[in-house]
């Protein structure tokens, strides 16, 4: 994977991320998220913070296929499956914990967010295959 | 990887990471998690079974997913602690800046503690595995 690949794979999957994100946290669990005590004073002026992490988190993606590249096919379905694989790495226990750890947080909500990475992975992946994938060669 | 060194990797690693939990967590950040409200009833869970449970699915995950990549790093104990460093910087970088961002009372500067050492935790992983997974040098 060459420099522009990876900086053109943090920047669109880093857009897809902060719609997909958007849609998900910042609408469809509000109201979830206002109820659990130990999240209700969560500040709008942070949301600044949430785009530029939504960034890092799509370099920190690409980035890693760049390392372990050998491993995938290089086609979208290929990447596809980097991505639930790398979901699954993420999310599992590391959501569960959640729970355990901060006030109120609900156990459904776990996995919630973890059937929602698997999706959302999913969905970068094939994105970056799209990017990755060589170029047929011209008749 | 054959299903021994998989279910041995999980052992083993599984084991580890509940005593590196253990001293950094249970330990040296115990006293920091009881001041912050967002964490103030996490002894009420009864989730200390549930957290070393936890360690041994994030020790299987960890080798599971290795057994996917390996021929992407040299069969090593370095290869594998590569593997386990460029993990944990994949596990931990955005996630646990994300903490801060989200829940009551959650400083910053601790996410830069769990940052390090969720890194030091998966190299320290990757070493390990190494050890088990390097092919066996043929007799002489």
């Amino acid at each position: 994977m060459n420099t522009k690949q990876l900086l053109l794979g943090a920047v669109i999957i880093g857009v897809v991320a902060n719609i997909l994100d958007g849609i998900l946290h910042g609408m469809l669990l509000v109201p979830t998220y206002n109820s659990i005590p130990s999240m209700s004073g969560m500040d709008p002026g942070k949301m600044p913070w949430f785009i530029f992490s939504d960034f890092v988190l799509a370099l920190v993606f690409v980035w890693f296929y760049g390392r372990v590249h050998a491993s995938f096919e290089k086609t979208p379905m290929g990447l596809l499956k980097y991505g639930v694989f790398f979901a699954i790495v993420v999310s599992i226990p590391t959501n569960m914990i959640t729970t355990l750890i901060f006030k109120g947080f609900p156990y459904w909500l776990s996995w919630v967010w973890t059937l929602a990475f698997v999706i959302e992975y999913a969905i970068y992946g094939y994105i970056l295959g799209m990017l990755v994938r060589p170029k047929t060669a011209k008749a | 990887m054959s299903a021994k060194q998989l279910l041995l990797g999980t052992l083993i690693l599984g084991v580890v990471g509940n005593i590196f939990d253990m001293i950094f967590h249970g330990g040296i950040l115990g006293s920091t998690y009881a001041t912050i409200s967002a964490m103030s009833d996490m002894a009420n869970k009864g989730g200390m079974v549930w957290f070393i449970i936890a360690d041994f699915v994030g020790a299987f995950l960890f080798t599971w997913f290795y057994s996917k990549v390996q021929v992407a790093f040299e069969k090593t104990s370095n290869g594998a602690m590569m593997y386990g460093l460029f993990l944990g910087i994949v596990l931990t970088i955005p996630g646990m800046l994300y903490e801060s961002l989200m829940y009551n009372g959650f400083p910053y500067w601790l996410s830069w503690v769990w940052v390090i050492g969720g890194i030091i935790h998966y190299t320290i992983y990757g070493l390990i595995l190494g050890m088990i997974v390097k092919p066996k040098k043929a007799a002489a």
